[in-house]
């Protein structure tokens, strides 16, 4: 898999470090923290955000991808069209995953929530039987989905919708809205779940272009507050914790706990805890989550902690940073088997020492990539929770305070 | 610095909030208000009880091998609000309209079992989880435990019927949750909940509390966090708000006033049951039953007292903590000594439970008749006390407090606990001389002298008085 790093041309900023070490950097006196801020909002978060408002309204347009294949559905054109909405999908989840590493801001606040419709939080499980529900009570005038609990909604929502190949539902016999769900014509349920997913992609896409509204200066302007130049520690901080979703949700939750590398899994791995259940694209979230932490880390081309901590005098740091997130990166690549399925095998293998081998020495031994880059992401986190927060002077997150590894 | 003055007042204060010796504090934020609520709990002690129904309603062997047993028992283990708030429970008492609406989102909202089971909230103690082998891999769990006993309905319930020889002739058993090897599934469950959920939260979370740092008010609600935690653990107790206010007939269902006589009481008056405050749930009533047995007896215990005022007690420090905004090092080893106290009693209400299964099941192997069942009641009764006991026994481990973790008694720590559950093993000892399917070493003769041993352990561990330990 290619990286896709868009390298921006920044008016912000110059900077860098890398192939630059000639170029001087400042004190930290001296340091533009401004600078720092008004290249990461204006070129990396800002316009992340603009392209997940993009896809997410394109999603949601009746007459889009999604609404193709609802009108599709029973016709010649079923699989293709399914296909395109899958891909649609898709390229918005990716979008949606380069934010996760900078949840700060408007998309952080818990009084608007919108955050949780985009995508459920990390410590609730997705409900399909509520999902199936709501595909039952939605053919009701008076439906409302936003009574509808976050774990139900969001991209996890649409994914079960477009990518889960059974069409029988998923509650328990007390629920009576499914109880005759498996007897209907298989057309009549991919409509009504089709119908379903257009109403969540639309409160996806309301979300997503709220997020990005709160950010424009025409909008609620949380730039200005962002880029502002007395506020340079809180802001520091608030990346900083942004970046830790890199530990705390892609090493323990989204790898360790399905590899059996984590105290939440208590087998030899937990395949059902991938966060991707039906695409498989699980690895590809991880790959988006490395890539956003590596632009915050880098800014591209502008300024941002590497430039930062070089101007500390340790340049040395950011560097190790970077090579320990494109070793990670580099790995991805070349990573055929879906994450679900090498946790199945190991479950099925009974063994976890191949596992605990490659996490622990993911240079050499790769016999299960997935915990091989498990293994390169404990190389980043554990540079990310000494040296990284000693440079640039900030707390640990309360959510990482321990390692449960 | 607070004055004598102030600690008087704040006292004055807590004093006045009490009503009477009920579990009753009202808030220090609004001396009008209660600063009482666990509808969380009792919200998990009624889905235990909703879960036994459905179990209860499974339909004689063999079911339908379509039906989703498991999905249906998930529906409480797991249970979603976001799909079933609106859903009838099926909790009733028979002619007493309760105070709470008829569905589950009428008692609360968000809440589950299997997200405060011991494992997953809190972390197991000691990092692990023993006492059960059978279909547990190395590194078992007790969610992993109830989801085999899950599996194991399902399996039985889809099973054809159990055939038996009794003395009598030969029986035919078609209830869906028990097994050939004399299991009974829906008292294993029930019990086991009770342990893992109940008692573990209770006194492994809540009743750890770092009640001089929890002494500031949650958020905008009406109480301290430690006030909370603290009424969060009695909920789990499950005793109603005037448990004292009960006979120990009537806390264990078995006589006494008409209006008490079932456990519950319209304290208020105002013809419904409040379920939050005038019902009796899991092992509040274990401990008047236990009491009931040592009645008349030399040294008979007073477990409803002692674990009451525990709670009580503790309760009413906090709440003048509370009015006080302070909380002294002299409150501070009150309140653990009171958290110790209802922790090591509510222990023992259980632990005297499992005491009262293991003489019920010697009765039990008594009653065998040359290698058989007297009856099909024999091979049930020993099913249902065998599962109750063990059931029960498998929550001593989740309890900080307990003697077999504090070291507090000479010659018992967790390996004496380890012992006692091995000795009873994860199935009865039938008449045949088997157990769990194989042959057991020393058959009826020598299970019924393991099971002695491992009550005399636990009349150590507890030092229980002997008459009472063979009276229960």
């Amino acid at each position: 898999m290619a990286l896709g790093l868009t390298l921006l041309c920044a008016c912000t900023g110059g900077g860098g470090s890398g192939d630059d070490e000639a170029v001087p950097v400042a004190s930290p006196e001296q340091f533009d923290y401004f600078g720092m801020f008004v290249n990461l909002a204006d070129e990396v978060i800002v316009p992340n955000y603009r392209q997940l408002a993009t896809n997410t309204a394109a999603l949601a347009d009746p007459t889009g991808p999604l609404g193709d294949y609802c009108a599709a559905i029973d016709t010649e054109e079923e699989a293709a069209a399914l296909d395109t909405a899958r891909l649609a999908w898709r390229d918005a989840m990716g979008l949606l995953q380069e934010s996760e590493v900078h949840q700060l801001g408007p998309v952080a606040d818990e009084n608007t929530g919108l955050h949780d419709r985009l995508i459920k939080p990390a410590d609730t499980n997705f409900s399909a039987c509520g999902v199936d529900q709501s595909v039952v009570l939605g053919r009701e005038p008076d439906f409302d989905l936003s009574t509808r609990l976050v774990n139900q909604k969001g991209m996890g929502a649409l994914e079960y919708l477009l990518f889960n190949e059974s069409l029988a539902h998923n509650c328990p016999a007390q629920i009576p809205e499914t109880r005759d769900w498996n007897e209907r014509s298989e057309a009549q349920r991919k409509r009504w779940r089709c119908d379903h997913a257009l109403r969540i992609a639309a409160d996806v896409a309301e979300a997503a272009d709220a997020v990005l509204q709160a950010w424009l200066p025409e909008g609620g302007n949380y730039r200005a507050e962002f880029a502002h130049p007395d506020q340079h520690e809180a802001v520091i901080g608030l990346l900083s914790d942004g970046l830790f979703y890199i530990e705390s949700d892609v090493k323990d939750r989204k790898l360790g706990s399905v590899l059996g590398l984590h105290n939440t899994c208590s087998q030899v791995a937990c395949p059902d805890r991938v966060e991707s259940l039906w695409s498989a694209l699980s690895l590809d979230n991880i790959q988006r989550n490395l890539i956003s932490y590596r632009r915050i880390l880098t800014g591209d081309e502008g300024l941002s902690f590497d430039d930062m901590i070089a101007s500390l005098g340790l340049p040395g740091i950011a560097e190790r940073m970077v090579a320990q997130v494109d070793d990670a990166l580099a790995l991805l690549d070349t990573i055929d088997t879906p994450l679900k399925i090498q946790a199945q095998e190991l479950l099925e293998s009974g063994q976890a020492d191949g596992c605990v081998n490659s996490a622990a020495n993911p240079d050499t031994t790769q016999t299960v990539s997935a915990c091989a880059l498990h293994g390169y992401l404990k190389h980043i986190t554990d540079t990310l929770r000494t040296d990284f927060v000693t440079a640039v002077d900030v707390d640990l997150p309360d959510r990482v305070q321990s390692d449960n590894d | 610095m607070v004055s004598k003055l102030g600690r008087l007042a704040a006292v004055t204060l807590a004093v006045a909030a009490v009503s009477g010796c009920k579990y009753s504090f009202k808030s220090a934020y609004d001396k009008g208000e209660s600063g009482v609520t666990y509808s969380g709990q009792v919200m998990r002690h009624l889905l235990i009880e909703d879960l036994v129904d459905e179990l209860l309603a499974l339909p004689p062997r063999p079911v339908a091998a379509s039906t989703d047993v498991v999905g249906q028992l998930d529906f409480y283990f797991d249970f979603d609000s976001g799909t079933s708030d609106a859903l009838p429970y099926s909790f009733a008492l028979d002619g007493q309209p309760l105070l709470q609406g008829g569905n589950y989102g009428d008692v609360d909202t968000g809440k589950n079992l299997v997200g405060k089971i011991a494992g997953n909230d809190p972390a197991l103690l000691g990092g692990e989880f023993f006492g059960w082998e059978a279909g547990m891999d190395a590194d078992p769990t007790p969610e992993e435990l109830v989801d085999y006993y899950f599996a194991q309905v399902d399996a039985e319930a889809k099973s054809a019927p159990i055939d038996i020889l009794t003395a009598g002739g030969p029986a035919s058993i078609t209830t869906p949750y028990l097994s050939a090897t004399g299991l009974d599934y829906r008292q294993l469950i029930q019990k086991f909940l009770l342990g893992a959920v109940a008692f573990s939260q209770g006194t492994a979370d809540y009743l750890q509390t770092d009640f001089r740092a929890a002494n500031v008010q949650e958020d905008d609600n009406l109480y301290t966090e430690g006030e909370h935690n603290w009424d969060e653990a009695f909920g789990y107790f499950g005793a109603a708000r005037n448990y004292p206010a009960y006979t120990d007939d009537e806390l264990a269902s078995a006589g006494g006033r008409g209006a008490w006589a079932n456990g519950y009481h319209d304290a208020n008056g105002d013809g419904l049951i409040d379920l939050n405050s005038e019902y009796n749930f899991g092992n509040s009533t274990n401990c008047a039953k236990r009491d009931r047995g040592t009645a008349g007896n030399t040294n008979p215990t007073e477990f409803t007292t002692d674990v009451f005022n525990a709670f009580f007690y503790g309760r009413f420090a906090l709440n003048a903590a509370a009015n006080l905004n302070a909380l002294g090092n002299t409150e501070v080893v009150l309140i653990g000594a009171m958290a110790e106290q209802a922790a090591v009693t509510w222990e023992k209400c259980i632990s005297a439970t499992v005491v009262h299964y293991i003489n019920d099941v010697s009765a039990d192997m008594d009653s065998f008749v040359d290698g058989q069942f007297a009856d099909e009641a024999n091979f049930t009764d020993l099913a249902k006390h065998w599962a109750e006991m063990k059931g029960f026994a498998l929550g001593l481990q989740f309890n900080p407090y307990s003697p077999f973790r504090s070291g507090k008694v000479q010659g018992i720590d967790l390996d004496s606990l380890k012992e006692i559950l091995a000795l009873m093993g994860d199935a009865p000892v039938l008449p045949d001389g088997t157990q769990g399917g194989e042959a057991f070493a020393g058959g009826v003769t020598q299970y019924r002298s393991d099971l002695q041993t491992a009550r005399d352990l636990l009349q150590a561990a507890y030092q229980f008085d002997p008459e009472n330990v063979a009276g229960w």
